[in-house]
């Protein structure tokens, strides 16, 4: 691998996980097209490089939120159940489904990412017919920044699992940690509390790729090459995006966001529409 | 006086996660960045067994994550959360099995490069 698309590709990556952290995801949703598009590989190569870096950066931005006490334990393991069995599936279906397909809703993903971004996220309401907790043992409670106690309780769990299903399931199709469909699972199905719906759907993304990022590493069809720069790109750009990118203004981040969405989903529907469009290497 | 709810007896195992993760990941970054170098420097060999081990890792990390977490409920007698945990386990070999076996099929007869 040439040191310029090393280069290009690790500090790719590293937009992509800082980007991604400072709003609560893991980034794969920029680091396949980055694959696809300046690296030029196939599609399943981009997805099995992009799912082990997804990884990573759960796995590094998870100990900050476990301390804090946001992350809700028995809710995402209760959940990862439906990940986990959507993932599955998503596996079996690797083959059958054309790149183009895969193209084609990797681009509809981005579109509604980027709604999702511009809509923004608001602490609903607890279900105000729910006076006593269906599921106590899922029930969770934090302390918030500013010292005051949080309490919540878990509504529509079978909703949320639905959604969950489906996550798991693009997750192994398309190498990202699935937010799209977690986050408003948790936010407006279940009715978490922002944060704690943000720190539980974190932890759950490193359960949920794993199954399929261990099935191309023990087949050999992981690219080690790409996984260097990636992987190591994007940790890096997590704990930076945490650190940093956090610090600016709310607002702008997520305008930048939802720009580069738009713009990723361009040459996503054209390969989708087998335009095979990269940038020239 | 804390109420001893199930989220409250769960954040030792928070911690311990923690420790894990923050652990796991910094290794794994130090086998990536040696495996980096020895590519640069020639080292081919070594730069395959690096950057093998540094993924490996990555991808056990949930899985180890999840077998303290059925621990943690089999120590405390949760019967329920102990079987979904192992579900949750299962499922994971699962896919990974289906899916390398789908992988190395899709390898050998040509239509993965």
């Amino acid at each position: 691998m040439t040191i310029a698309l090393f280069t290009v590709l690790f500090f790719g990556a590293l937009g992509a996980g800082a980007l991604g952290s400072a709003l609560g995801m893991a980034g794969g949703i920029f680091v396949v097209p980055l694959l696809t598009l300046v690296a030029q590989v196939p599609f399943p190569t981009a997805v099995a490089v992009s799912l082990v870096s997804v990884i990573a950066c759960s796995c590094a931005s998870a100990p900050h939120l476990l301390s804090s006490g946001l992350t809700n334990l028995r809710l995402a393991v209760v959940l990862e159940v439906a990940t986990t069995l959507g993932a599955v599936i998503g596996i079996l279906m690797i083959g059958a489904v054309p790149s183009s397909i895969l193209y084609g809703i990797f681009a509809v993903v981005l579109l509604v990412s980027a709604v999702q971004m511009i809509a923004g996220r608001r602490d609903q309401v607890p279900d105000p017919a729910l006076r006593k907790s269906r599921h106590r043992s899922l029930d969770g409670a934090f302390t918030d920044h500013d010292g005051s106690a949080v309490s919540y309780r878990v509504s529509h769990l079978p909703l949320g699992v639905t959604f969950m299903f489906g996550a798991g399931a693009l997750s192994a199709l398309l190498g990202i940690g699935s937010g799209v469909l977690k986050i408003p699972a948790m936010d407006a199905a279940m009715k978490l509390p922002i944060k704690a719906s943000s720190a539980t759907a974190n932890l759950m993304i490193s359960v949920t790729a794993c199954g399929t990022a261990a099935a191309y590493l023990m087949s050999g069809t992981l690219d080690l090459n790409l996984s260097g720069p990636v992987v190591l790109g994007s940790l890096a750009g997590s704990i930076l995006g945490a650190k940093i990118l956090v610090r600016v203004a709310g607002a702008s981040l997520r305008v930048v966001f939802t720009i580069v969405l738009l713009a990723l989903a361009v040459p996503m529907t054209a390969n989708a529409f087998g335009l095979s469009w990269g940038a020239s290497p | 006086m804390t109420r001893h709810t199930p989220i409250a007896d769960d954040q030792p195992l928070a911690g311990r996660i923690a420790t894990l993760l923050r652990v796991g990941t910094a290794i794994a970054a130090l086998l990536l960045t040696a495996g980096t170098i020895a590519l640069y420097t020639g080292a081919v060999l070594a730069h395959q067994i690096l950057l093998t081990a540094g993924c490996s890792l990555l991808v056990l990390l949930p899985v180890i994550r999840l077998t303290m977490m059925a621990g943690h409920f089999v120590r405390q007698g949760d019967k329920r959360f102990a079987i979904i945990t192992v579900s949750v386990l299962i499922l994971v070999l699962t896919g990974a099995a289906a899916g390398a076996m789908l992988q190395s099929e899709g390898v050998e007869s040509g239509s993965i490069p």
